[in-house]
């Protein structure tokens, strides 16, 4: 039984060998085709995307190769003919291999010219041919092997079957020698029986020691051989197994190639829905073009789409992707694509038997020619959707072209009344804005409230006839609550299932009439308040209202007892712009009723255009406002004539007196006309001083009339404000000494400044005397005159009653007077301190006062130093 | 034109002034003739030729400026120096002297010893341009 199992053993090992021989033949030529395979695929890839990552199967490829064509020329030694096709399929191989190195180095160098290498198939060419030779090769290995198969499957299972009923059998044998044999067989049997155990729990690697007794020896040699049998045996079934896992790693593939299918269908459908969910042409051209060049694997393409508007005129050239669209034909016609075109691929894009445009692909490389179609029907089908888009906002556009270039206002309304379309002309005429107006009902909007059932029943009647135009006159209101009177073109239109109602609505009240009347107002008011008080202000009236109410003549007529009309022409405006003869038409615009007014303006039109009556009234009152102004014009100079007039006689009527009155007292005085007694001068000095303060009364009087006119004048001159200020305490002494008041003057040097001397000392004399007036008796003034910063500061302080808050912000008033100073009846009349601040302010300066009531004031006067004494 | 250098011409249509300034001038050495109004000043110094005119502005008929116009227009009077005296305090009215031609000015009310003082200055500078 041994011999049985032991030579089906061998002859399955034989079968075996072979089949592995034949496998080892299929597999390495396999190989060989795989590398081949990658090669090709690979560079490939890499021309059409740029993309490195296709040239690492490329470049393993290439190294791999040479390996697998060793060991397909070692797998078929023993069989001339495969042999011989291995040797061909070797020489076929390499050469493509040294074909792919070439390639590859043009490709990195020059990819266009790789691809078109690549496009006349060449390479290709000789895959298919090494495929053909290993189809062969495997062909007739598979013959083989499936008889060895065979063959071997058969001798496999009888050995297996036998093998088993000898491992059964082995232990009712061994306990047949243990019966035999007794004690001395007894320990190399029990040996055997360990390992008979050994094996059947599957170590076929146990081997028994064969010694001992002889039989005993000799069937430790047979377990032996036997056992040795069995590994090979299993072995085998090993290789077996391996040949089937192969087989699962095949179907793996497919299974992988069918992943690849379905991601390529998944792919596909992802590119029709991308073009599908894009309607605006803008955006959907690009994505097309895109899409179908990636496709294809093209070097770059054009995407040629009909006119949206006027699809006879064929398709024009729309979008391009690295192809100059300079070098391209406008116009897709035959003969353009004859002399452009030999190196494309032309997609026509056509839905429903309409062409909608064309995709030329530059160099293509995929010649899955269905998939492109595919994808070149579904983007037709986009294209179509966005072009009927497109068509249609242009219709839109036209329309509300037309209706915004109307001379009519344009606004339609639903069924239920309420506006829909509202156009520009619309608001103008309403003063709505489209936001405001949409959605409103239109009669609650722009009808007077009786007025609107009328065009209810209007609206229902219009909507139960169907087509008909109708004309009627309505008064309506404008936003601004005017009332107007429009005339209004309605029609009813179906649109969809629904009614609206269009309607043309134009003004036929006097509104622009109005309007006119309202600018020209405008005109005259704006005229009037630009106007400088001093500068006649006829020229500018004339010019604006002729200009608003385009008259391009005026003139002002004044009343001239002397001239031969009674009038003369005081000012005339002509347009600019106006060159021409005489003008057939005029209007007059009188400036008062009576006959000594300010006369008469008088335009020119071009055309005789009737005045209606909005304008006329317009014109009338604008007549009365100018005769007003020019009335108050006149009163306000004649005012200021006056005024002018009162200063110069009061200065001269005031002053020549006293000039007299002072003159001679110093005259006696000074006893040029005799010598004077004690008790006289003592009277005379009384007169003398009450007559200076009179003199200095009036001066200020005309001081303050000055700043008031705006004509006061300072006399300035460098000085220095140090010495101003100590000359003018100097002064003060005798006044302070006779209140009983100590006067303390603290200066430090002053930069020079430019100033007028005599009104400086009025400054700081009034400050001085005001504190001396309003501090009792052994109080104490202090005059300090120091620089801070750029300014030179004065400020005299005393030690006297104080100023109530309330009264602080007045003091500086023209004829004010402090409570205190009415009270205690001091002598003034309240300009001093309002001189002041006139002072300060002409020298560019300010006034300010610090007090608190009880313990004394702080008057300050600050003046600018000027910049090149600052830095001095 | 006098050879001596020491006649004044005064005209005011102030009587009382008139008087105040002879007086002053008179006292200080100098030959005063008076005229009350512009005509007269004007008829004195084309018959007297003074050293100098001390003319009130404001006078009835002609007035200050007018008086100074017209000796500067006379070839004869056209180097007596002039002093205007106003009682106007605007700038306008000095300018509008010294375009007149006046050689100086005295603002009313005036000290009789100023007037005498610039009337002495003047004519100092008249001798020694002589």
């Amino acid at each position: 039984m041994f011999a049985v199992v032991l030579s089906l053993v061998h002859d399955a090992r034989d079968a075996s060998d072979r089949l592995q021989v034949s496998n080892e033949r299929t597999s390495t030529a396999d190989r060989t085709l795989a590398l081949v395979v990658n090669l090709e695929t690979g560079l490939r890839g890499y021309v059409v995307s740029q993309d490195e990552t296709f040239l690492q199967p490329h470049t393993h490829a290439i190294a791999a190769l040479p390996g697998a064509q060793r060991d397909l020329l070692a797998a078929t030694a023993g069989d001339p003919r495969q042999t011989a096709t291995a040797r061909e399929l070797v020489d076929k191989s390499s050469a493509y291999l040294a074909w792919q190195r070439d390639q590859r180095t043009l490709a990195e160098r020059d990819p266009e010219a790789a691809a078109e290498l690549i496009a006349t198939g060449a390479g290709k060419r000789q895959v298919d041919a090494v495929r053909a030779l290993v189809g062969e090769l495997v062909r007739r290995e598979t013959q083989d092997a499936r008889a060895e198969r065979e063959h071997l499957d058969g001798v496999t299972a009888r050995a297996i079957t036998l093998a088993t009923l000898g491992l059964l059998g082995i232990p009712l044998l061994l306990a047949a020698v243990v019966y035999a044999s007794a004690t001395r067989v007894s320990h190399p049997l029990q040996r055997l029986a360990r390992a008979a155990h050994r094996v059947e729990e599957g170590d076929l690697e146990v081997r028994v020691q064969a010694a001992g007794a002889s039989e005993i020896a000799e069937l430790g040699h047979s377990f032996n051989a036997m056992a040795a049998s069995l590994a090979q045996a299993r072995e085998e079934l090993e290789v077996h197994n391996e040949e089937l896992e192969a087989q699962g790693a095949e179907l793996e593939a497919t299974v992988s190639e069918l992943e690849l299918e379905q991601a390529r269908i998944q792919t596909f459908h992802d590119v029709v829905s991308a073009f599908t969910s894009e309607v605006e042409l803008d955006r959907l051209a690009p994505l097309l073009l895109s899409k179908l060049r990636a496709a294809a694997g093209a070097r770059g393409g054009a995407l040629y789409v009909a006119d949206p508007v006027a699809p006879e005129r064929g398709l024009s050239l729309r979008e391009t992707a690295t192809l100059d669209p300079a070098t391209l034909p406008g116009r897709l016609t035959p003969e353009a694509v004859e002399t452009h075109f030999d190196r494309h691929l032309l997609l026509p894009l056509a839905s429903s038997g309409r062409p909608m445009g064309a995709v030329l692909l530059l160099d293509p490389i995929s010649n899955d020619f269905s998939t492109l179609q595919r994808m070149a029907d579904a983007a037709a089908v986009a294209l179509s959707n966005a072009l009927a888009l497109e068509s249609a906002r242009h219709a839109a556009d036209i329309n509300r072209a037309v209706l915004e270039t109307a001379h009519d206002a344009f606004v339609a309304v639903d069924a239920d009344r309420r506006i829909t379309a509202w156009t520009p002309q619309a608001e103008a005429l309403f003063g709505y804005s489209e936001w405001e107006a949409r959605g409103q009902l239109v009669d609650e909007l722009l009808l007077p409230e009786r007025w609107r059932a009328t065009y209810r029943a209007q609206h229902e009647e219009l909507l139960e006839v169907g087509m008909e135009t109708r004309r009627f006159e309505v008064p309506a209101l404008h936003r601004d609550g005017r009332r107007m009177t429009i005339e209004v073109s309605v029609s009813p239109l179906k649109v969809g299932d629904t009614w609206q109602v269009n309607g043309f609505v134009r003004d036929i009240g006097g509104r622009v009439a109005h309007e006119r009347a309202r600018e020209a107002q405008r005109a005259v008011s704006q005229a009037l308040a630009k106007a400088v008080p001093s500068e006649d202000v006829v020229p500018q009236i004339l010019e604006a209202l002729g200009r608003t109410l385009r008259w391009p003549v005026a003139v002002h007529w004044l009343p001239d007892p002397l001239a031969d009309d009674g009038r003369r022409r005081a000012t005339e405006w002509r347009d600019p712009g106006f060159e021409g003869d005489e003008l057939p038409v005029s209007v007059k615009i009188p400036l008062s009723d009576g006959p000594a007014g300010f006369g008469a303006f008088e335009f020119w039109q071009r055309r005789r255009v009737p005045i209606d009556a909005d304008l006329a009234d317009a014109l009338d009152s604008i007549g009365k406002l100018v005769a007003e102004v020019l009335e108050r014009r006149r009163a306000q100079a004649e005012a200021e004539q006056l005024k002018n007039e009162f200063f110069a006689l009061v200065s001269h009527e005031l002053r020549t007196p006293l000039t007299s009155i002072i003159g001679y007292l110093e005259l006696i005085l000074e006893e040029e006309v005799g010598a004077v007694a004690e008790d006289q001068r003592q009277f005379l000095n009384v007169i003398e001083r009450n007559a200076r303060r009179l003199q200095r009364l009036v001066g200020d009087l005309l001081f303050v009339a000055q700043v008031e006119a705006g004509t006061l004048s300072l006399d300035r001159r460098e000085l220095n404000l140090e010495s101003v200020v100590l000359d003018a305490v100097q002064a003060a002494r005798p006044r302070a000494e006779k209140a009983g008041v100590e006067l303390v003057a603290e200066t430090e040097p002053l930069p020079a400044l430019d100033g007028d001397p005599d009104r400086l000392s009025q400054v700081v004399d009034n400050l001085v005397t005001n504190a001396i007036k309003f501090t009792p008796a052994g109080g104490r003034v202090t005059v300090r005159a120091r620089r801070q910063s750029g300014s030179a500061v004065i400020s005299v302080t005393d030690t006297g009653i104080g100023i109530p808050e309330d009264e602080q912000d007045r003091l500086f008033e023209r004829f004010y007077r402090a409570r205190s100073a009415t009270d205690g009846e001091v002598q003034g009349i309240g300009l001093g301190l309002s001189i002041v601040r006139a002072i300060a302010h002409g020298h560019g300066g300010e006034v300010s006062l610090e007090s608190r009531p009880g313990s004394g004031t702080t008057f300050t006067v600050e003046l600018p130093i000027p910049i090149h004494e600052v830095t001095r | 034109m006098s050879d001596d250098p020491r006649t004044v011409l005064v005209a005011d249509d102030d009587e009382d002034i008139l008087q105040l300034v002879s007086f002053r001038l008179e006292r200080a050495g100098y030959t005063v003739l008076t005229a009350g109004d512009g005509q007269q000043a004007l008829a004195i110094a084309r018959e007297h030729h003074p050293d100098l005119a001390v003319l009130d502005v404001m006078m009835p008929g002609l007035n200050g400026y007018e008086v100074t116009r017209q000796l500067r227009a006379d070839a004869a009077t056209a180097q007596i120096p002039v002093i205007l005296l106003t009682a106007r305090v605007q700038e306008a009215d000095v300018s509008r002297g010294f375009e007149a031609g006046a050689d100086d000015y005295l603002r009313k009310p005036f000290s009789p010893q100023e007037l005498r003082s610039r009337v002495q200055a003047i004519l100092a500078r008249r001798s020694s341009v002589r």
